[in-house]
């Protein structure tokens, strides 16, 4: 085991760092989902003036050359070039349709914004971007990895090798590099039970756990493909009772259940495949407030759900682009009501299903605005249900600000309880409870209606 | 200057490199003795090696030798090393010289094998064909060394550390452009001498001959070396074609995954198409403004060098606020396809050009036509069929390209390409194998329109 040295760290900078620069043009903005990408903008011209045939217009030759000096009419590809650069006009005509070339191409750039940005959603109300391009503190390299400790602070790992600590209001507090990233860089966080950040290297099959101030408290891990060893762990998550959860991938694509620090292996399933508990590159997992295991299996395009225990639950999505359907999942994360959010790499977009693996609502589409994503790579809740994405290409971390909910406390009476309620789905933490008048019923948050309990 | 760097990225180049000629000297040896309809096909698997994506054929020799491989119980060859580099190098670069050394041949006549009875087995290679090959010899090695020393797919995925692999690794790590550049100089020297010695040597390229000495060069081989030729020829050729193609088609599960991922992949597939098409259509029209240009040899240095280095180049020449209009969209992507292979295409255009038929032009001038008429009616036919076949090789390579636009891809615009190399990166699984397919059929599917229409005619 080894103890870091926290690494020496700049000025802090402001928790929004995004670039304030706009495009040529603003795309005026579209939230509605599975809007096309911005070649299709390109294709169809959107947004502007030019048409086709204007663009093609002052590539037209005229009938009647001008014979220059110094230009052969005996070539006949000299005289079509000739009469292109023949006159004034024809030398502005191809300035015009190269300018009008790239006006075409890149008509549809991506403004950012400063600000936080509203957000076409039921769950969340604004969109605040963390971080830009770049290797400085604050700044991300292709961020793949993030998490939450207990007091909400956001964890990030990116190509750079190092954890970026910010503040729940998106404020730079502190960095810390990883010993060793010849093999390759971190991938895959978590938090522990203690609180600690819990950072897999995949390249060197171990876990570490680091304080939230960087100060590496353990390590463990052993390369192998045999039960209880690692080989190319993807990702990590720790279940309420501290138990951690890897997924694998490569020369095994399994899941395995290990006691809080990896000192004994719990339980292992998986197999490469693609029947029901079998793997194909699972890049992501979670779990949810029942201690069910979620698991992005991303290349066979679905989410996978497990019990404690490992046992094959149910199946969910299938490859593609519409509602329910997916495109290389790469994580996903629970809340306490049972919302599944899964970030899709392949269609650079964030869904929400609810407990019954419905989609209840698809957030963003490929693009570079607040709101968009380009190939987000992991994504993570805090406490208060904030969602933060790590928004690989974008080089940024998008936090999607959740709607405020009456909260409960302050409408129910004094004789009203909290306590945890077991509903027919088996999870209700959370909820608040009437115990008045041998009289039980049940504040459902989710809703934000009475209810009676089910038994 | 980082010495362990070197020594890897000479061992792995000039390795490759000799591998690379052996087995190119064979193979020409098979085609040179090979009968003309015979060598028409010899010919265009050759083409196909030479056209074949790097990572592909990297994944099927993951997939063979890697910890897991099929052939890993009889083949001591750890794949992800610096011989694994080598071997996959050679497979990938044998044509250069195949083609180079064959082209050299065909100049020989029947004569020349006349000139004496002694010319027979060894001594023919000997006193004949490798003196005459020798010029060819050479530059087809110097232009294998260059590729396979700059070549970034393959030593990246199988994360050997050599030149272009390490700038990669280093300016991903860093972002850090002038460390990247002061670590590839050798990366730049190397393709721009290349450049500069060979300007003024006619490159060799197979080309349509009227003599054919197949038959008289197979008899006067001998039974021995024309068995060794041809069967290092059928070696090589299953090595490096059938078995990529083959392990790829013949995986049950390349086949179960092809489906899903063409679901999965539409968004990939369309922007893959589309930097392709945009691109082909780029470079072919630039090089046809430039094709009377002379002096555009040094165009070439875009095409040797790592793309990498052009990817880190312009994201630090555009990277700017003020050009985000251009180097978030697009533009950039299609822009540095256009760079990359303006040579290539140029080259084509030029080559069409000279070869064009003045006296059919001065007859349509002659009854009358000028200008677009002319262009229309007496150029363009001749013309045509060489601007398509340049475009089509920029569609196909663009299709494959990967360093280049890595760097630079906006957001939501990743390609196939692009997507292969980042899963390739974590190791082989048959998900790749089945957008490799998706890849080869996008890159057949111009080849199969142009049939249909050509029937449809």
């Amino acid at each position: 085991m080894r103890t870091l040295e926290k690494a020496a760290v700049g000025p802090p900078q402001p928790g929004g760092l995004p670039d304030s620069s706009r495009g040529l043009r603003s795309a005026e903005r579209d939230d509605t989902p599975g809007r096309p990408s911005q070649w299709f903008c390109i294709l169809k011209g959107c947004q502007s003036s030019g048409h086709a045939d204007d663009f093609w217009h002052p590539f037209r030759v005229r009938r009647s050359p001008v014979r220059r000096p110094g230009v052969s009419l005996r070539s006949t590809p000299g005289y079509f070039l000739s009469a292109l650069q023949a006159d004034a006009t024809g030398g502005i005509g191809f300035a015009a349709a190269l300018l009008l070339l790239a006006f075409l191409i890149t008509g549809c750039s991506p403004k950012t914004d400063a600000t936080a940005t509203p957000l076409r959603s039921s769950i969340f109300s604004h969109v605040e971007i963390i971080g830009a391009r770049g290797t400085g503190a604050g700044q991300f390299n292709k961020p793949r990895s993030l998490t939450c400790d207990t007091n909400d602070n956001l964890y990030v790992a990116d190509m750079t090798g190092r954890i970026q600590k910010f503040s729940p209001e998106g404020k730079f507090l502190l960095s810390w590099q990883m010993p060793q990233t010849d093999l390759g860089k971190p991938k895959g966080m978590s938090c522990d039970r203690e609180g600690n950040i819990v950072v897999l290297e995949p390249h060197y099959q171990r876990v570490n756990h680091f304080t939230p101030d960087g100060k590496l408290v353990h390590q463990w891990g052993v390369r192998g493909t045999n039960a209880g060893e690692l080989t190319l762990p993807r990702a990590i998550v720790v279940d309420t009772k501290g138990r951690v959860i890897v997924s694998e991938y490569t020369l095994v694509d399994r899941v395995q259940k290990f006691t809080p620090h990896g000192e004994r292996l719990l339980t292992a399933w998986g197999t490469p495949g693609l029947a029901s508990g079998e793997f194909n590159r699972a890049e992501g997992v979670g779990v949810d407030a029942g201690d069910n295991i979620y698991v992005a299996d991303s290349c066979n395009h679905r989410i996978q759900i497990f019990s404690p225990e490992g046992k094959f639950l149910r199946t969910h999505g299938k490859a593609g682009t519409g509602a329910g359907e997916f495109s290389y999942p790469y994580d996903i994360a629970v809340d306490e009501q049972g919302r599944q959010f899964v970030c899709e790499f392949g269609n650079s977009r964030i869904q929400v299903l609810d407990r019954d693996d419905k989609t209840v609502e698809v957030i963003g589409r490929a693009g570079g605005e607040p709101g968009e994503f380009a190939n987000p790579w992991s994504v993570a809740l805090d406490s208060k249900g904030n969602l933060y994405v790590a928004d690989s290409m974008n080089h940024r971390v998008q936090k999607l600000v959740r709607k405020q909910t009456p909260n409960p406390k302050s409408q129910i009476p004094n004789k009203f309880q909290s306590a945890k309620f077991q509903d027919a789905h088996g999870v209700a933490e959370g909820r608040w409870i009437l115990v008045h008048w041998n009289l039980k019923l049940v504040w459902d948050l989710e809703f934000g209606i009475w209810n009676f309990p089910r038994a | 200057m980082n010495w362990t760097l070197l020594i890897n990225s000479l061992l792995v180049a000039g390795a490759a490199t000799l591998l690379a000629a052996t087995l190119g000297l064979a193979v020409a040896l098979a085609l040179a003795s090979a009968r003309r309809t015979g060598r028409a096909g010899l010919l265009a698997l050759c083409v196909a090696v030479l056209a074949l994506p790097s990572f592909l054929v990297t994944n099927s020799w993951i997939d063979l030798l890697g910890t897991n491989g099929a052939l890993r119980r009889w083949v001591p060859l750890e794949i992800f090393s610096l011989p694994g580099a080598v071997w996959i190098l050679a497979l990938l670069l044998w044509p250069v010289s195949a083609l180079g050394i064959f082209s050299t041949w065909q100049k020989l006549d029947a004569a020349h094998l006349e000139l004496d009875p002694g010319l027979r087995g060894a001594n023919l290679l000997r006193f004949l064909l490798l003196p005459a090959a020798k010029s060819a010899l050479v530059i087809s090695a110097v232009i294998t060394f260059a590729l396979a020393l700059n070549n970034f797919a393959v030593p990246a995925i199988l994360q050997v550390k050599v030149f272009p692999a390490e700038v990669w690794v280093q300016f991903n790590t860093s972002l850090d452009a002038a460390a990247a550049f002061r670590l590839s100089w050798p990366l730049i020297l190397g393709p721009a001498l290349l450049i500069y010695f060979l300007r003024r040597e006619s490159l060799p390229w197979p080309r349509e001959s009227a003599s054919d000495i197949g038959p008289q060069l197979s008899r006067q081989l001998g039974p021995l070396w024309l068995g060794v030729s041809r069967a290092v020829c059928a070696l090589t050729l299953g090595l490096s074609l059938i078995v990529p193609l083959a392990q790829i088609v013949f995986h049950a599960r390349t086949w179960s995954e092809f489906l899903p991922a063409l679901a999965a992949g539409q968004s990939a597939l369309w922007h893959s198409v589309f930097y392709a098409t945009t691109a082909a259509v780029a470079t072919v029209g630039f090089g046809a403004l430039l094709m009377r240009v002379r002096g555009l040899g040094w165009l070439w240095i875009f095409f040797l060098v790592p793309g990498v280095l052009l990817g880190v180049g312009a994201l630090t020449a555009f990277n700017h606020p003020a050009l985000f209009w251009f180097s978030r969209t697009s533009a950039i992507v299609i822009a540095l396809l256009t760079v990359r292979f303006l040579a290539l295409a140029h080259a084509l255009a030029r080559s069409a050009h000279q070869a064009l038929d003045q006296n059919l032009i001065d007859a349509a001038r002659v009854n009358g036509a000028a200008g677009f008429t002319l262009f229309r009616h007496a150029v363009l036919p001749q013309m045509a069929g060489p601007l398509a076949a340049a475009g089509y090789v920029v569609f196909v390579l663009s299709l494959w390209e990967v360093e280049t636009i890595l760097l630079v891809l906006p957001p939501g615009g990743e390609t196939l390409a692009v997507r292969i190399f980042n899963l390739l990166h974590y190791g082989h699984n048959s998900h790749v194998n089945a957008l490799c397919l998706i890849l080869l059929l996008v890159a057949l599917a111009p080849l199969g329109m142009f049939a249909l229409w050509r029937k449809w005619r």
